[in-house]
Protein backbone atom coordinates (compact mmCIF):
# COMPACT_ATOMS: atom_id res chain seq x y z
CA UNK A 1 0.00 0.00 0.00
CA UNK A 2 2.55 2.27 0.88
CA UNK A 3 4.98 1.58 -2.38
CA UNK A 4 1.49 1.98 -4.18
CA UNK A 5 0.76 5.24 -2.76
CA UNK A 6 4.82 6.58 -3.32
CA UNK A 7 4.07 5.45 -6.46
CA UNK A 8 1.10 7.82 -7.07
CA UNK A 9 2.39 10.48 -5.91
CA UNK A 10 5.43 10.29 -7.82
CA UNK A 11 3.31 10.25 -10.92
CA UNK A 12 1.76 14.00 -9.78
CA UNK A 13 5.01 15.19 -8.28
CA UNK A 14 7.95 15.05 -10.64
CA UNK A 15 10.17 15.82 -8.24
CA UNK A 16 9.26 13.16 -5.68
CA UNK A 17 11.76 10.68 -6.24
CA UNK A 18 14.62 13.07 -6.56
CA UNK A 19 13.45 14.78 -2.58
CA UNK A 20 13.30 11.02 -1.73
CA UNK A 21 16.90 10.53 -2.75
CA UNK A 22 18.40 13.64 -1.31
CA UNK A 23 17.05 12.55 1.99
CA UNK A 24 18.20 9.67 1.85
CA UNK A 25 22.33 11.54 1.38
CA UNK A 26 22.47 10.81 -2.35
CA UNK A 27 24.61 13.59 -3.86
CA UNK A 28 23.67 12.93 -6.86
CA UNK A 29 20.26 14.03 -6.34
CA UNK A 30 21.76 17.43 -4.80
CA UNK A 31 23.26 18.02 -8.09
CA UNK A 32 19.93 16.78 -9.69
CA UNK A 33 18.36 19.41 -7.85
CA UNK A 34 20.37 22.50 -9.06
CA UNK A 35 20.12 21.50 -12.61
CA UNK A 36 16.71 21.34 -12.43
CA UNK A 37 15.86 24.62 -10.42
CA UNK A 38 18.73 26.98 -10.27
CA UNK A 39 17.94 28.93 -13.36
CA UNK A 40 13.76 29.09 -12.71
CA UNK A 41 14.59 30.21 -8.95
CA UNK A 42 16.98 32.98 -9.99
CA UNK A 43 14.83 33.97 -13.01
CA UNK A 44 11.43 34.60 -10.76
CA UNK A 45 14.44 36.38 -7.95
CA UNK A 46 15.70 38.23 -10.66
CA UNK A 47 12.38 39.76 -11.55
CA UNK A 48 11.56 40.58 -7.60
CA UNK A 49 14.58 42.12 -6.70
CA UNK A 50 16.26 43.83 -9.87
CA UNK A 51 19.47 42.89 -8.78
CA UNK A 52 21.87 39.86 -9.90
CA UNK A 53 23.57 39.26 -6.71
CA UNK A 54 20.45 39.56 -4.82
CA UNK A 55 18.49 37.51 -7.20
CA UNK A 56 21.72 34.80 -6.54
CA UNK A 57 21.78 34.88 -2.46
CA UNK A 58 17.96 33.82 -2.65
CA UNK A 59 18.66 31.48 -5.01
CA UNK A 60 21.05 29.77 -2.87
CA UNK A 61 19.39 30.08 0.08
CA UNK A 62 16.30 28.61 -1.49
CA UNK A 63 17.96 25.56 -2.48
CA UNK A 64 19.59 25.04 0.36
CA UNK A 65 16.50 25.14 2.42
CA UNK A 66 14.96 22.57 -0.28
CA UNK A 67 17.87 20.65 0.79
CA UNK A 68 16.94 20.66 4.65
CA UNK A 69 13.51 20.05 3.77
CA UNK A 70 14.40 17.12 1.89
CA UNK A 71 14.61 14.10 4.45
CA UNK A 72 11.24 15.31 5.91
CA UNK A 73 9.54 15.60 2.65
CA UNK A 74 6.28 14.00 3.31
CA UNK A 75 4.17 13.92 -0.42
CA UNK A 76 1.01 15.46 0.14
CA UNK A 77 -1.31 17.45 -1.94
CA UNK A 78 1.25 20.28 -2.84
CA UNK A 79 3.94 20.03 -5.05
CA UNK A 80 7.22 20.48 -4.03
CA UNK A 81 7.77 23.06 -6.73
CA UNK A 82 4.67 25.21 -5.64
CA UNK A 83 7.01 25.27 -2.23
CA UNK A 84 9.64 26.28 -3.52
CA UNK A 85 8.25 29.27 -5.86
CA UNK A 86 6.66 30.23 -2.59
CA UNK A 87 9.96 29.85 -0.42
CA UNK A 88 11.22 31.98 -3.19
CA UNK A 89 9.08 34.58 -2.94
CA UNK A 90 8.94 35.34 0.48
CA UNK A 91 12.95 35.31 0.47
CA UNK A 92 12.21 37.94 -1.51
CA UNK A 93 9.79 39.74 -0.01
CA UNK A 94 12.27 39.51 3.60
CA UNK A 95 15.30 41.39 1.15
CA UNK A 96 12.02 43.92 -0.43
CA UNK A 97 11.45 44.61 3.52
CA UNK A 98 14.76 44.79 4.95
CA UNK A 99 16.15 47.45 1.61
CA UNK A 100 13.40 49.74 2.28
CA UNK A 101 13.43 50.57 -1.58
CA UNK A 102 10.68 50.12 -3.76
CA UNK A 103 10.96 47.22 -6.15
CA UNK A 104 12.12 47.20 -9.74
CA UNK A 105 13.30 51.03 -9.13
CA UNK A 106 16.92 49.50 -10.49
CA UNK A 107 17.20 49.37 -14.06
CA UNK A 108 18.20 46.12 -15.34
CA UNK A 109 21.20 44.65 -14.82
CA UNK A 110 21.58 42.90 -18.43
CA UNK A 111 19.71 43.68 -21.68
CA UNK A 112 20.16 41.11 -24.84
CA UNK A 113 22.21 41.89 -27.29
CA UNK A 114 20.23 43.37 -30.63
CA UNK A 115 21.85 44.30 -33.95
CA UNK A 116 21.75 47.96 -33.71
CA UNK A 117 21.55 50.65 -31.06
CA UNK A 118 18.40 51.97 -31.69
CA UNK A 119 17.06 48.44 -31.81
CA UNK A 120 19.02 48.12 -27.76
CA UNK A 121 17.51 51.58 -27.38
CA UNK A 122 13.91 50.63 -28.11
CA UNK A 123 14.13 47.08 -26.04
CA UNK A 124 15.63 49.12 -23.19
CA UNK A 125 12.86 51.60 -22.97
CA UNK A 126 9.71 48.74 -23.54
CA UNK A 127 11.96 46.87 -20.85
CA UNK A 128 11.86 49.49 -18.47
CA UNK A 129 8.42 50.31 -18.91
CA UNK A 130 6.95 46.71 -18.19
CA UNK A 131 9.13 46.91 -15.23
CA UNK A 132 8.22 49.92 -14.27
CA UNK A 133 3.82 48.62 -14.78
CA UNK A 134 4.14 45.58 -12.92
CA UNK A 135 5.60 47.48 -9.76
CA UNK A 136 2.94 49.64 -9.79
CA UNK A 137 0.58 46.74 -9.78
CA UNK A 138 -0.72 45.11 -6.24
CA UNK A 139 1.40 42.64 -5.21
CA UNK A 140 -1.20 39.41 -5.90
CA UNK A 141 -1.87 40.47 -8.90
CA UNK A 142 2.39 40.99 -9.75
CA UNK A 143 2.41 37.67 -8.11
CA UNK A 144 -0.09 36.26 -10.54
CA UNK A 145 1.80 37.48 -13.57
CA UNK A 146 5.29 36.56 -12.60
CA UNK A 147 4.86 33.13 -11.99
CA UNK A 148 2.40 32.44 -14.65
CA UNK A 149 3.86 34.57 -17.60
CA UNK A 150 7.52 34.38 -16.45
CA UNK A 151 7.79 31.25 -14.37
CA UNK A 152 5.51 29.28 -16.97
CA UNK A 153 3.34 27.36 -14.12
CA UNK A 154 0.53 26.09 -15.15
CA UNK A 155 -3.09 27.83 -13.98
CA UNK A 156 -3.36 25.06 -11.30
CA UNK A 157 0.47 25.58 -10.14
CA UNK A 158 0.08 29.29 -9.93
CA UNK A 159 -3.37 29.24 -7.56
CA UNK A 160 -1.68 26.61 -6.02
CA UNK A 161 1.62 28.69 -4.96
CA UNK A 162 -0.56 31.54 -4.28
CA UNK A 163 -3.19 29.65 -1.90
CA UNK A 164 -6.17 30.67 -4.23
CA UNK A 165 -8.44 28.81 -6.71
CA UNK A 166 -8.20 28.76 -10.45
CA UNK A 167 -11.51 30.94 -10.74
CA UNK A 168 -10.04 33.63 -8.24
CA UNK A 169 -6.84 33.23 -10.03
CA UNK A 170 -8.24 34.02 -13.48
CA UNK A 171 -9.73 37.11 -11.75
CA UNK A 172 -6.39 38.26 -11.04
CA UNK A 173 -4.54 37.78 -14.16
CA UNK A 174 -7.23 39.69 -15.98
CA UNK A 175 -7.00 42.38 -13.68
CA UNK A 176 -3.40 42.69 -14.26
CA UNK A 177 -3.35 42.63 -17.77
CA UNK A 178 -5.74 45.20 -18.20
CA UNK A 179 -3.68 47.54 -15.78
CA UNK A 180 -0.68 46.37 -17.34
CA UNK A 181 -2.07 47.26 -20.98
CA UNK A 182 -3.68 50.59 -20.20
CA UNK A 183 0.09 51.67 -18.46
CA UNK A 184 1.63 50.46 -21.69
CA UNK A 185 -0.22 52.09 -23.58
CA UNK A 186 2.07 53.17 -26.55
CA UNK A 187 4.84 50.54 -25.44
CA UNK A 188 5.97 49.08 -28.52
CA UNK A 189 7.92 45.70 -28.41
CA UNK B 1 -17.00 26.88 -25.31
CA UNK B 2 -18.46 30.61 -25.15
CA UNK B 3 -17.32 33.40 -26.88
CA UNK B 4 -17.28 35.03 -23.17
CA UNK B 5 -15.83 32.25 -21.70
CA UNK B 6 -13.06 32.33 -24.77
CA UNK B 7 -12.56 36.44 -23.99
CA UNK B 8 -12.32 35.48 -20.33
CA UNK B 9 -9.68 32.72 -20.76
CA UNK B 10 -7.52 35.28 -23.27
CA UNK B 11 -7.60 38.04 -21.06
CA UNK B 12 -6.72 36.43 -18.17
CA UNK B 13 -3.79 33.81 -20.21
CA UNK B 14 -2.87 35.76 -22.99
CA UNK B 15 -3.13 35.32 -26.70
CA UNK B 16 -1.00 31.78 -26.74
CA UNK B 17 -3.90 28.96 -26.77
CA UNK B 18 -0.91 26.76 -25.24
CA UNK B 19 -0.56 28.65 -22.53
CA UNK B 20 -4.41 28.10 -21.41
CA UNK B 21 -6.04 25.55 -18.94
CA UNK B 22 -5.52 21.99 -20.58
CA UNK B 23 -9.09 21.29 -20.49
CA UNK B 24 -10.57 23.96 -22.38
CA UNK B 25 -7.94 24.64 -24.94
CA UNK B 26 -9.31 22.26 -27.92
CA UNK B 27 -12.46 23.66 -27.32
CA UNK B 28 -10.93 27.18 -27.61
CA UNK B 29 -9.63 26.52 -30.81
CA UNK B 30 -12.48 25.30 -32.47
CA UNK B 31 -14.50 28.20 -31.37
CA UNK B 32 -11.53 30.47 -32.88
CA UNK B 33 -11.44 28.33 -35.77
CA UNK B 34 -15.59 28.61 -36.25
CA UNK B 35 -15.41 32.46 -35.50
CA UNK B 36 -12.01 34.42 -36.56
CA UNK B 37 -13.53 37.45 -37.47
CA UNK B 38 -14.97 37.62 -34.43
CA UNK B 39 -12.02 36.40 -31.67
CA UNK B 40 -9.20 37.18 -33.82
CA UNK B 41 -9.04 40.97 -33.20
CA UNK B 42 -9.36 39.89 -28.94
CA UNK B 43 -6.14 37.97 -29.64
CA UNK B 44 -4.44 40.43 -31.37
CA UNK B 45 -4.80 42.69 -28.01
CA UNK B 46 -3.97 40.54 -25.70
CA UNK B 47 -0.85 39.21 -28.30
CA UNK B 48 0.44 43.14 -28.12
CA UNK B 49 0.84 43.02 -24.32
CA UNK B 50 2.37 39.50 -24.62
CA UNK B 51 4.94 40.69 -26.77
CA UNK B 52 5.38 43.58 -24.28
CA UNK B 53 6.26 41.73 -21.26
CA UNK B 54 8.21 39.19 -23.37
CA UNK B 55 10.74 41.63 -23.98
CA UNK B 56 11.49 42.00 -19.87
CA UNK B 57 14.54 39.42 -20.42
CA UNK B 58 16.81 38.32 -17.87
CA UNK B 59 20.33 36.71 -17.90
CA UNK B 60 20.58 32.97 -16.38
CA UNK B 61 22.24 32.58 -12.95
CA UNK B 62 26.10 33.38 -13.48
CA UNK B 63 28.56 30.28 -13.87
CA UNK B 64 29.91 30.14 -10.74
CA UNK B 65 26.79 29.95 -8.44
CA UNK B 66 25.75 26.05 -9.38
CA UNK B 67 29.13 25.73 -7.34
CA UNK B 68 28.48 27.97 -4.89
CA UNK B 69 25.09 26.36 -4.35
CA UNK B 70 26.58 22.33 -4.33
CA UNK B 71 29.49 23.81 -2.06
CA UNK B 72 27.06 25.42 0.53
CA UNK B 73 25.04 21.75 0.76
CA UNK B 74 28.20 19.88 0.57
CA UNK B 75 28.97 21.61 3.86
CA UNK B 76 25.83 20.74 5.65
CA UNK B 77 26.07 17.08 4.53
CA UNK B 78 29.36 17.24 6.45
CA UNK B 79 27.74 19.29 9.37
CA UNK B 80 24.88 16.81 9.48
CA UNK B 81 27.17 14.05 9.31
CA UNK B 82 29.33 15.70 12.37
CA UNK B 83 26.16 16.35 14.32
CA UNK B 84 24.98 12.69 14.19
CA UNK B 85 28.35 11.07 15.26
CA UNK B 86 28.10 13.40 17.67
CA UNK B 87 24.40 12.62 18.78
CA UNK B 88 25.59 9.40 18.67
CA UNK B 89 28.17 9.34 21.34
CA UNK B 90 26.44 11.36 23.36
CA UNK B 91 23.41 8.93 23.74
CA UNK B 92 25.86 6.34 24.33
CA UNK B 93 27.51 8.45 26.46
CA UNK B 94 24.50 9.23 28.82
CA UNK B 95 23.33 5.47 28.40
CA UNK B 96 26.30 4.75 30.58
CA UNK B 97 26.71 7.44 33.17
CA UNK B 98 22.73 6.53 34.16
CA UNK B 99 21.13 9.22 31.94
CA UNK B 100 17.92 9.14 34.05
CA UNK B 101 20.19 10.05 37.64
CA UNK B 102 21.97 12.59 35.54
CA UNK B 103 18.26 14.27 34.94
CA UNK B 104 18.32 14.28 31.68
CA UNK B 105 16.07 11.85 29.63
CA UNK B 106 17.71 9.44 27.44
CA UNK B 107 14.31 8.65 25.88
CA UNK B 108 13.79 12.04 25.19
CA UNK B 109 16.67 12.02 23.02
CA UNK B 110 16.21 11.37 19.22
CA UNK B 111 17.36 8.36 17.51
CA UNK B 112 20.15 8.60 14.55
CA UNK B 113 17.55 9.34 11.62
CA UNK B 114 17.64 10.99 8.86
CA UNK B 115 14.24 12.28 10.18
CA UNK B 116 14.78 13.41 13.67
CA UNK B 117 18.57 14.10 13.03
CA UNK B 118 17.59 16.61 10.41
CA UNK B 119 15.25 18.05 12.93
CA UNK B 120 17.28 18.73 15.75
CA UNK B 121 20.03 19.92 13.21
CA UNK B 122 18.01 22.16 12.05
CA UNK B 123 17.00 23.25 15.43
CA UNK B 124 20.48 23.82 16.97
CA UNK B 125 22.84 23.92 14.62
CA UNK B 126 21.33 25.68 11.30
CA UNK B 127 19.53 27.93 13.95
CA UNK B 128 16.24 28.83 11.66
CA UNK B 129 14.65 25.81 12.14
CA UNK B 130 11.25 27.30 10.80
CA UNK B 131 10.65 30.77 9.74
CA UNK B 132 8.31 32.94 7.66
CA UNK B 133 9.23 30.98 4.29
CA UNK B 134 9.70 27.65 5.48
CA UNK B 135 5.78 28.35 7.21
CA UNK B 136 3.95 29.36 4.28
CA UNK B 137 4.62 25.92 3.04
CA UNK B 138 1.36 24.80 1.75
CA UNK B 139 -0.73 21.48 3.61
CA UNK B 140 0.64 18.85 4.61
CA UNK B 141 4.70 19.63 3.74
CA UNK B 142 7.14 19.18 6.19
CA UNK B 143 8.44 22.17 8.34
Amino acid sequence: MAVEKREAVSDEDPDADLLRRMGEGDETASRELVGRKLARVHALASRMLGNDGDAEEVAQEALLRSWRQAAGWKPGRARFDTWLHRVVLNLCYDRLRRRREVPFAEPPDRIDPAPSADQRMAQDQTMRRVRAALATLPDRQREAIMLQTYQELSNTETAAVLGISVEALESLLSRARRGLRFLLQGAEP
Amino acid sequence: MTPERFADLAGAYGADPDRWPAAEREEAVSLLRARPEQLRGLLELEAALDAALASWTVSGPGAALAGRVMAGLSRGRSARRRWRVFLSGLGAALTLAGGVAAGIGVLALPQAGDQATSALYSLTVLGEPVDEADEAAPDGQAR
